[in-house]
């Protein structure tokens, strides 16, 4: 919270400069928890302007709100140690926003194994480029989220019968799911529904 | 960058192992796990695997259970995870349908 004034609040006749000053820092500690409509006819009231008024007093206050990111966007080099940084940088982004804990996990591990599919399988003969997050706050209570590389997807070619979990996974954890391959990338999108989706102020 | 991302404590008693993981297992670190793990619980008839304070686990972290699970199964030995319904360790298990393969329990305690 922002309160700018004009000398007109706080100075007095035959007074000093700091006996105003300091009726405002004691009126300043209660502004906190007030609406900002309510901030400066509480201020005005508070160091008794109504009564003793000799100058014009102007007072203005600005508060500012929390700025909520609605998009999350993460570039990484295709690299198994760099998906531990990833699920950070979501989980803050989480944080903002009052999701409950199973639709984390979820959209962590559906993320996780996208991301773990590009890092295993889209980078074999060219150097490791980049895997690109981005997941969207929708209006409609969604989460909406893309993973997206540049490489030629292959599968490995001895197929451990336990591997291909993680695209299964995707699809039990999460609604509309699709993964794209072409000959320039793979893009993997899939939509989360919130249960609980507020944002927080 | 620090290279542990989970860590494991052994509780040995008679015949039987506790091994609580703590941390994260995913593609950078579920080989390295499986071969600590499957030399920790060399010679144990039980082991129980907790997984409470795992904070995230994937296909790569049910690649190696399954593992183990199999390994142990030709071995003769019992294998316990404890995974709380909130935990995402048992979500994953349940989306992957682990729950009829392993013993799953929901505290140490039972």
């Amino acid at each position: 919270l922002i309160v700018c004034y004009s000398d007109g609040l706080i100075e007095r006749r035959g007074e000093l400069l700091t006996e105003g000053l300091d009726r405002l820092k004691h009126a300043g500690r209660s502004l906190l928890r007030l609406p900002l409509d309510d901030v400066c006819s509480h201020v005005v009231k508070a160091l008794g302007v109504d009564q003793s008024r000799e100058d014009d007093v102007a007072v203005l206050a600005v508060r500012f709100d929390s700025p909520v990111r609605t998009r999350f966007h993460w570039a990484f080099p295709a690299e198994a140690g760099e998906l531990r940084k990833l699920r950070a940088a979501i989980r803050s982004w989480l944080e903002e926003r009052q999701v409950d804990q199973s639709t984390q996990n979820a959209l962590l591990i559906a993320v996780g194994e996208a991301c773990a599919n590009a890092v295993e399988h889209a980078y074999h003969d060219s150097p490791r480029g980049e895997v690109r997050v981005d997941i969207e706050q929708r209006p409609d209570r969604m989460l909406e989220a893309t993973v997206q590389d540049f490489g030629r997807f292959r599968p490995p070619a001895k197929q451990d019968p336990d591997r291909g979990h993680g695209t299964r996974i995707i699809g039990e954890l999460t609604a509309d799911f699709s993964s794209d391959s072409t000959s320039t990338g793979t893009t993997v999108r899939f939509r989360l529904p919130v249960a609980d989706l507020r944002v927080s102020a | 960058m620090n290279d542990e991302i989970a860590t494991m404590e052994l509780e040995p008693s008679d015949g039987s192992l506790l091994i609580r993981l703590h941390g994260e297992i995913d593609l950078s670190n579920a080989e390295q796990l499986q071969q600590q793990l499957e030399d920790a619980v060399e010679g144990y008839s039980q082991v129980i695997v907790d997984l409470t304070k795992i904070t995230y686990l994937d296909s790569q972290g049910l690649r190696i259970i399954k593992k183990i699970r199999d390994k142990f199964a030709r071995e003769d030995t019992a294998l316990i995870l404890v995974a709380p319904s909130t935990s995402v360790s048992r979500q994953v298990l349940e989306i992957a349908r682990m729950t009829d393969y392993v013993e799953i329990r929901e505290t140490l305690e039972g």
